[in-house]
């Protein structure tokens, strides 16, 4: 029975340790996640055509007009379409329309990550990454990513203009505990502690 | 919510907590267990939130270790047995497990 209890306990133990691993589209701990989603700047510049998105993982797609900031599945990737006006019919609009061989479908050179999660104690509250479409004709779609605005929990934003297309523009803040407080909060005052129940015993044992 | 203050709040509660949790075990020596709770607590909240957060993201092994890091202060400040130190502490760090989850929920 001994035995029985301590292989259980044993497994239990091992099991505890390994759960860790985050699974799937979970957060992982120690990390919050923020809101994010893309927009279009200058779709009214294309009264022809209707633009929608595709994240052909999880089937997630939609319309996207001017002013509409879209998001997608949070670790999918996106693609955008443009779709001639008369062509298009919204009821139409499945899983199956963003076929290889949909005629109607112009297909953009970009492709949309979503933006993920950051560290818990970041200050980052909401990313907006802005679009813009440089060329669009019937067979093809040029868009690039233009820049993005983070908008932190205090109520305040900055906005960057992306220096490359494969990178993303850092946020300029990305640590809401000042530093002072991490050196007090953890450091100064669990070694107090630790002398002051010390101290404790230690007079306990003169005083005996 | 200002995360400072996340964390000075969390350390209160987890103190009055555990400080009602060890009077109700102890009941004597009213401001000795007070103290006590709060040099504990103040070590080990911190301790356990910079582990959580900045090296193994493990709630379960993280709780279970300031379970026994608290059993054994416990065991020595108060002067008692590790059995019922260890109970104190499993009760008192069970209610502040189960209050952390109700919370974050």
């Amino acid at each position: 029975m001994r035995k029985n209890l301590i292989l259980l306990f044993i497994i239990a133990s091992t099991s505890l340790l390994f759960s860790q691993k985050a699974h799937a589209d979970l957060i992982v701990p120690g990390t919050k996640s923020v809101d994010w989603c893309y927009e279009i700047s200058n779709i009214d510049d294309y009264p022809n055509y209707v633009f929608v998105y595709n994240e052909e993982r999880v089937s997630d797609f939609g319309v996207i007009n001017q002013g509409d900031c879209f998001i997608f599945y949070k670790i999918g990737l996106a693609g955008i379409y443009a779709i001639p006006k008369a062509d298009f019919d919204e009821s139409e609009l499945d899983e199956d329309f963003f076929a290889e061989n949909n005629p109607k479908l112009i297909r953009s050179n970009i492709q949309l990550d979503p933006y993920g999660s950051v560290q818990w104690d970041d200050p980052l509250d909401k990313v907006v990454i802005t679009l813009e479409i440089l060329s669009l004709d019937p067979t093809s779609l040029d868009i690039q990513k233009s820049n993005v605005t983070y908008s932190y929990l205090d109520g305040t934003s900055e906005e960057k203009p992306f220096q490359s297309q494969d990178a993303i523009p850092e946020p300029s803040r990305s640590n809401f505990l000042p530093g002072w407080f991490m050196d007090s909060w953890f450091i100064i005052l669990p070694v107090t502690a630790i002398i002051g129940i010390g101290a404790v015993l230690l007079i306990r044992k003169y005083k005996k | 919510m200002n995360l400072i203050f996340l964390n000075i709040l969390a350390l209160i509660v987890t103190v009055l907590i555990e400080f009602v949790i060890l009077w109700i075990f102890i009941r004597k020596d009213f401001f000795k267990i007070f103290l006590f709770t709060l040099l504990i607590n103040s070590f080990t909240l911190p301790a356990a939130t910079y582990f959580y957060n900045y090296i193994y993201q493990n709630f379960f092994i993280i709780e279970i270790a300031v379970f026994l890091a608290e059993s054994v202060f416990i065991m020595l400040l108060l002067e008692i047995k590790f059995p019922k130190a260890s109970l104190i502490s499993l009760v008192a760090n069970s209610a502040t497990a189960m209050l952390s989850f109700i919370l974050i929920d």
